[in-house]
Formats: structure tokens, sequence, C-alpha cells
């Protein structure tokens, strides 16, 4: 199970968060882990939006060495990429005029957080759900 | 001039057998216009067509513009609407103008059977031709289909940010369905007017039918309730669901600005509770003043 969203326009950032709460539905997460998830993507895609214009959401099911099942969303870019992650990850810093929790707030909402960023050249974040047995 | 097109004012100098094979060929394909009108009736609309695609040729303009042939281009349009009228789709001239190139194929290999070195270039002039309406139809029956989604989102943005006054002073806004940037856009300046107009000083803002509050609903909504207390009227926002709740503390998300009750019910209750405790309150200034 693997869905490829191409982000251009906010309808985009909404179709993906639907599908991704739709995926974790079908997985069997819980009402508030479906939110988390969906506000997740919901971050990410709209960063896409604010700082690279355009860019892509891909969430798929995966599963664990330890034969946990669970939902992973990468959302990519070729942005201007963070310069400085630690400050992008500090709740309340924004460079964009908006509440500046969305990174720092996806981070607390998921399991696994992963960033990386080239400055220059984009942005890639993964994050994980796990389905808690 | 080219050989090509002298063959092409040769094939038709006969429109009326054109006109009977291409009508036939349609009948027989049970062409999707046949379905809105009469053999007749196509006919007649395809006379002006075919009139002005010979014309186009016979003058050896291939490579002509559809904007710049006001008979055609008005023949087209009505096309377009009679399409978009009958819920046709934007490939519904497609076939039509295909069956008139199959004719015109069949007659050019018959006339040329003696030169079939000048086919390529006799079908190329009529393919050119032909492409020019073919390709009109369609980007105008898109514009035209644009034009009708434009204006119904207008109408359902309009429809899906009601404001509702429910008590003197008191507005509600119920809002549904997903939030963009475009839609809190709407619903602040829906509201901002809406309390002009009322002189409402107080505002339920329900987002029960809201599935997502994410920080940048969350910072729209915290806008909207300052916007609102600039011109002087309390907003209390209902409904956030338990999981939503749950979601908007740990994106760290400070709500802590805005006066909110679990559910609508509650909320007009603290509204009704505010008020009687401002006008008593009132009352009592008003007896002080007077004694």
């Amino acid at each position: 199970m693997v869905e490829n969203i191409q982000i251009f326009q906010e309808y985009d950032a909404i179709l993906a968060r639907q599908r991704g709460r739709e995926m974790a539905k079908q997985l069997g997460f819980s009402l508030v882990d479906q939110t988390r998830i969906a506000i997740s993507i919901s971050e990410l895609a709209r960063n896409i939006l604010i700082y690279a214009g355009e860019g892509e959401v891909e969430i798929r099911m995966i599963e664990s060495s330890g034969h946990k099942t669970g939902l992973e969303i990468r959302a990519s870019d070729k942005g201007p990429g963070i310069s400085d992650l630690e400050m992008a990850l500090t709740d309340g810093y924004t460079s964009s005029g908006g509440l500046g929790m969305g990174l720092p707030g996806t981070k607390r909402l998921m399991d696994d957080f992963e960033i990386r960023s080239d400055v220059g050249k984009g942005t890639s974040i993964t994050i994980r759900k796990w389905l808690s047995s | 001039m080219s050989a090509s097109l002298d063959e092409l004012k040769h094939l038709l100098d006969n429109q009326d057998e054109i006109m009977d094979a291409w009508m036939h060929r349609l009948e027989d394909e049970g062409n999707e216009w046949l379905e809105h009108m009469s053999i007749a009736q196509l006919r007649q609309k395809s006379q002006v067509f075919l009139q002005e695609i010979s014309e186009l040729i016979l003058t050896g303009n291939v490579d002509y513009k559809v904007e710049d042939r006001p008979v055609l281009e008005a023949q087209l349009k009505g096309f377009t609407t009679d399409a978009a009228h009958f819920g046709m789709g934007a490939t519904a001239f497609y076939p039509y103008v295909t069956s008139l190139k199959y004719i015109l194929i069949h007659k050019l290999i018959e006339q040329l059977s003696s030169a079939p070195d000048q086919l390529p270039a006799a079908f190329s002039d009529m393919y050119k031709v032909l492409t020019r309406p073919y390709e009109y139809f369609i980007s105008s029956y898109i514009a035209m289909r644009e034009r009708i989604i434009y204006s119904q989102s207008r109408a359902i943005a309009e429809l899906s940010t009601p404001v509702i006054q429910i008590w003197n002073d008191v507005v509600a806004m119920p809002l549904i369905g997903e939030i963009d940037t475009s839609r809190a856009k709407e619903i602040m300046e829906n509201l901002l007017n809406a309390i002009l107009e009322t002189k409402a000083t107080y505002v339920l803002l329900d987002i029960t039918g809201v599935p997502i509050v994410d920080t940048g609903v969350a910072e729209s909504l915290i806008k909207t309730v300052e916007a609102a207390r600039l011109l002087g009227a309390q907003c209390v926002l209902t409904g956030i669901r338990p999981e939503v709740a749950q979601t908007l503390v740990m994106l760290g998300v400070d709500l802590g600005s805005i006066v909110t009750k679990a559910d609508f019910r509650n909320g007009l209750a603290y509204i009704l509770e505010m008020m009687e405790t401002s006008s008593s309150r009132a009352f009592v200034s008003k007896t002080n003043q007077s004694s």
C-alpha cells in the first residue's frame, strides 16, 4: 500500500491528509492516531507549499523487523532547504509568520522523525507512526 | 497553389454528396449528437460548418485562425453551448469531425488513384483545416466548464461560511468541512461583516464539522477571534472534538487566548449568562447613577 501525492496547491495537501487518514484507518489506528497522522501530513504538505512551492508526499504501509505494522510518510521537495535545523525544530520559531509549531509539533505527534535538508537542494522529512499492539 | 489543393477543390465541388455521405456515416456510427437532435437538424447545423471548411480549403487558407472566421467561430460556439447543455463531454466534437475526415480521405484516395504521390500533401492540408475547429471546440468547452466550476465553488464557499443571528447581539457561525487558506479568509471576512451588520457583541464559532485542525487552521481561528475582538465582539469556540483537542495539545498550539466550550449548547449557555451578568451590572450602575 503506497500512495504518492504531488503537492502543487493547497487542495493537494488536503487530499494527502485525507488519504493518510484513510490508510491509517484501514491499518487499524485509533481515532486519535488517525488525527495525529492526518495533521502531521497536513503540516508537512503545507510546509512544502510555503517554502518550496511544490513537492511530493509519499505514504506507505511498513513493517518493522519485530513485525510491527506502521505508516511511513515521506515529504520531499527541491526547495531552498533549511539552513538551521535546530532552529526549525524549536517551538515558536518561524520564518514565514506562522505559529512556528508545525515541525516541532509533528515531531511530537509521531514515533519517528527524520529530517534531511541541503541548502539550495531541498528537504526530505520522513515520519513514522507504529501501530501499538 | 499546390496540386493537392487543386484536388481538394475538385473534391469539394460536390458538397451535397459529401454531406450525404457524412450524415449517413454519423447515423451508422450512432453519433452522440443524434441522441439530442434529429438528423435534419444536425444536417442544418453541419451545412454552415462544411461550407466554411470548404471555403477555407478552396481559398488555400490552411493556416487560418478560428477567431478570424466569425461565421465559423459562432458556429463552433453554438456546438460548445449545445454540448455543455446536453451534458456531452469535451470530446463530443471528435467523432463528428473524424467522420468527415473519413469521408474526405476516401474521396481523396478515389480521386488521386492516378497520382498517389500527392496524397500525403492533400491529407496534410485537410487535417490542418479540420484540426483548428476541433482545438477551438475543446478549449472553449474547457473554458466554459471552468467558468461554471468557478461560480459553483464561489457559491459553495458562500454557503459553507454561513453566519446566523441566533439571539439579540449574538451571531453563530457553524463551520463544516476542510478549511484552507482561502476559506479561512472567507470565514474571517464574512464574520467581521456580520458583526458590523448585526452589531453583535458575542460570536459562537462552532467547529464540530471541521475534520482537521492543524497549525494553519488554528492560526486562522486565533486571528479571526482577535479581529472580532477588535470590533468589540467576543468569540466562543465550540465543538473541538476530543481527538482534535488531544492533538492540538501535543502540537503545542496555544488556544489559551480563546474562550472554548465543549459544544454549541454550552457555548450559548455561557454567552447568555455573560449577557445577563453584564445587563444586571448595567442595571446596577444605572440605579447607582440615579440614586
